[in-house]
C-alpha cells in the first residue's frame, strides 16, 4: 500500500515537472544566457564597443508570458462614442489617434491587457501600442516591405519596457526605441505617429464622431480593472505611483522620481525629456534637440504636449503666445496646436510632427542615458 | 484506500472538508482572476465566446488558460477556463489533507499520535500560481521593496502547481497512514 503511493506520487510530480521543464525551455528568451544584466546604476553607453544590439538582447528579461501570452487585437471593433458612455467613467484615461480618416479612441483600461491594436488608418497597416510598466504608448506604421505586417508581444521585457516582435521577420522591437535589434530587420526604425494621452471627459468633449476601441475583443478580461494600479486615484499606492521598479534596467537616474511622466522626444541627431507640466504652465516653449528646432505646443483641449520641428519652408522660426494666439515670430502667422496656419494668405501649411510620447522617467533614461532633461524654471 | 474510505464515511470530517474545499475553490477562482465581484448585470445567463473552441485550450501561461465564456450570477461573474478544472483537482486534494487533519484531531486523545497538521502548509504554492499577469500582479504593491525579484519568481512559477500537487500528495499520505487500524472497519 504504501510503495504503491509513493510510485503514483512520485509519478505524478515527474510528470508535472517535466511538463513544466518543456513548457520553461520551449519558452527561453532566445538571447545568449551568459551575458548578465549589467549592474544597475552603471550607466551604459548604447553604443557599445560590443555592439548596441547584442547587448540591447543581453538585457532582454522574460515578462513570464509567452509570445502573445498577452493578445493583441488584432481585428479590433469600434463603437460609437454613446455607446461608449455607457462603459467610459470621465477620469478614465484613453490613447487619441487623429488621422485624415477621422479620430481613434482608445480606452487605456482596454489596452492595459492587450497592449498592441493591429489596424488598418488611412489605408496604412498600423499598431498603437501601450506599455503599462514604462507609461508609454506609441503608434508605429508597419510597414517594412512590400508586405505589410502586424506587431505582437514577444513575452520579453527590455528596462520594463514591452518587447514588440513583427510577425513576418520575428525581430525584436523594444517599444520605447522603435528599432529592430535582431533577425532581418536589425537596425530599421519603425515610423511613428503621435497617441495622446487625455481622459475621457476631455476626448468625448473635443471629439462629436469618433470611434472608440470596443471590449469585444475576442477575448475576456476584466476591463473594469487595472491590475497595475490606478491612474484616476494618484493617490492610491499601486506601481504607477510607488518609485519601485519590476525588473532591472540599464541605467539608472535619480534626478527625478522614476514614474514622473516626461515627454520623450527624438530629434535626428539627440534625444530630450521635457516636463509637461512645464509646457501646460508656458503653453509653447521652443527647444532645440541635438540639432533639430523644436517647438512643444499645450493642447488645453486634451491637456496634453504636441511636438513638431519648428522649421517652414526651410528656415528656422519661433512660436510665442500672443493675446492667447499661436503666433510665429517669422510671418507673424497664427497656428493651432495641430501645427497648421489658421490665417491667411498660407492656411493649411503645417509642420512637420516629431516622434514623441509620454514616458516614465526611468524607462526613458534606461534606454537614453545621453538624453537632455528640459524641467524649465 | 481503506483509510480514504474511512475519512468519507465520517459525517462531520465529510462536512469539514466540503466546506474547506469550497472556501479554497472560490479563493483560488478569485486568486486567477476568474471570479469577479461587483458587476452590474442581473439575473443569471452565460455568455460564450464566439471562437471559444479555439481558445479553450489556449494557456495564457503555464496553468492559466484563457476564458471561454463568463457564468453571469447577479453581481458575480464566474469566467470559465480549464482552470476551474485545475481548481477543483486542488480543492479535492485540499479537501482530503483536512479530512485527514480534522479525522485525526477528532479521534479521542490517547490515540493522536504525533497528530501533526503541517501538510497543509502545501496549499499555499498552489495561490502563488494565480495571481499572474504579465508580471506576478500580487508583487506589484511591494514594488518598491522587492525590486528584482520579478525575475526570479517568473522562472520558479512554472513549478509551482507541480509543487503544490506534489505536496499535497505527500502530505495526505503521510498524515492518513497516522489513522489507527482499529478505526478502518
Amino acid at each position: 500500500m504504501n510503495n504503491k503511493w509513493i510510485t503514483i506520487l512520485i509519478i505524478i510530480v515527474l510528470v508535472s515537472a517535466g511538463g513544466s521543464a518543456l513548457y520553461f525551455v520551449d519558452r527561453s528568451p532566445a538571447v545568449d544566457e551568459n551575458i548578465g544584466i549589467e549592474p544597475s546604476g552603471t550607466e551604459i553607453s548604447i553604443v557599445d564597443e560590443r555592439g548596441r544590439n547584442e547587448l540591447l538582447l543581453s538585457n532582454i528579461l522574460s515578462g513570464g508570458v509567452p509570445k502573445d501570452g498577452i493578445p493583441p487585437i488584432d481585428k479590433p471593433q469600434y463603437i460609437s462614442m454613446k455607446e461608449a458612455e455607457e462603459l467610459l467613467r470621465q477620469n478614465d484615461r484613453v490613447f487619441v489617434v487623429e488621422s485624415a480618416e477621422g479620430v481613434k479612441i482608445f480606452p487605456q483600461n482596454i489596452l492595459v491587457w492587450h497592449e498592441i491594436v493591429n489596424d488598418v488608418i488611412d489605408g496604412q497597416n498600423v499598431s498603437i501600442t501601450y506599455c503599462p510598466l514604462t507609461g508609454s504608448a506609441i503608434g508605429y506604421n508597419c510597414h517594412l516591405s512590400e508586405t505589410p505586417t502586424t506587431l505582437g508581444v514577444s513575452g520579453k521585457l527590455l528596462n520594463s519596457n514591452l518587447v514588440m516582435y513583427d510577425r513576418e521577420s520575428d525581430t525584436y522591437w523594444p517599444q520605447i526605441l522603435g528599432e529592430g535589434i535582431n533577425n532581418k530587420f536589425a537596425d530599421r526604425v519603425l515610423e511613428t505617429f503621435p497617441v495622446y494621452w487625455t481622459t475621457w471627459e476631455k476626448a468625448s468633449q473635443k471629439y462629436d464622431n469618433a470611434l472608440v476601441l470596443s471590449r469585444t475583443t475576442g477575448y475576456i478580461r476584466d476591463y473594469e480593472k487595472d491590475p497595475y494600479g490606478d491612474y484616476k486615484n494618484p493617490s492610491s499606492r499601486s506601481y504607477y505611483s510607488s518609485e519601485g521598479l519590476m525588473f532591472p534596467i540599464m541605467n539608472v537616474n535619480n534626478e527625478l522620481n522614476n514614474k514622473k511622466v516626461v515627454v520623450g522626444i527624438k530629434g535626428d541627431d539627440g534625444v530630450a525629456a521635457l516636463d509637461p507640466l512645464y509646457v501646460r504652465k508656458k503653453k509653447v516653449v521652443n527647444l532645440v534637440v541635438g540639432f533639430d528646432p523644436v517647438v512643444a505646443i499645450y493642447d488645453e483641449t486634451l491637456d496634453a504636449v504636441r511636438v513638431y520641428k519648428r522649421v517652414l519652408n526651410g528656415e528656422m522660426i519661433e512660436f510665442n503666445m500672443v493675446n492667447n494666439k499661436l503666433v510665429d515670430n517669422m510671418h507673424n502667422y497664427e497656428w493651432n496646436v495641430n501645427g497648421q496656419v489658421v490665417s491667411e494668405p498660407n492656411i493649411g501649411q503645417r509642420l512637420e510632427t516629431l516622434t514623441s510620447f509620454d514616458v516614465m522617467w526611468f524607462a526613458w533614461y534606461a534606454f537614453y542615458p545621453e538624453t537632455e532633461l528640459i524641467m524649465g524654471d | 484506500m481503506l483509510r480514504l474510505k474511512a475519512l468519507y464515511k465520517d459525517k462531520t470530517t465529510r462536512l469539514w472538508a466540503i466546506i474547506i474545499a469550497a472556501l479554497y475553490y472560490v479563493l483560488y477562482l478569485f486568486s486567477v482572476g476568474n471570479l469577479l465581484f461587483g458587476r452590474t448585470s442581473n439575473g443569471v445567463d452565460i455568455v460564450l465566446q464566439p471562437t471559444w473552441q479555439s481558445i479553450i485550450f489556449r494557456q495564457r501561461v503555464l496553468f492559466l488558460w484563457e476564458p471561454f465564456g463568463v457564468l453571469k450570477i447577479s453581481s458575480v461573474e464566474v469566467l470559465l477556463s480549464l482552470n476551474m478544472i485545475l481548481g477543483l483537482a486542488l480543492a479535492f486534494l485540499i479537501a482530503v489533507n483536512f479530512a485527514a487533519v480534522i479525522f485525526l484531531y477528532r479521534l479521542p486523545k490517547q490515540c493522536r499520535i504525533d497528530f501533526e497538521v503541517k501538510g497543509i502548509w502545501a496549499v499555499l504554492p498552489s495561490f502563488l500560481t494565480g495571481f499572474a499577469c504579465c508580471v506576478p500582479t500580487f508583487l506589484i504593491p511591494f514594488a518598491s521593496l522587492l525590486s528584482g525579484i520579478a525575475v526570479y519568481f517568473i522562472k520558479i512559477r512554472p513549478f509551482l502547481i507541480p509543487l503544490a500537487v506534489g505536496l499535497l500528495l505527500w502530505s495526505i499520505h503521510y498524515t492518513i497512514k497516522k489513522i489507527p487500524e482499529s478505526y478502518l472497519k
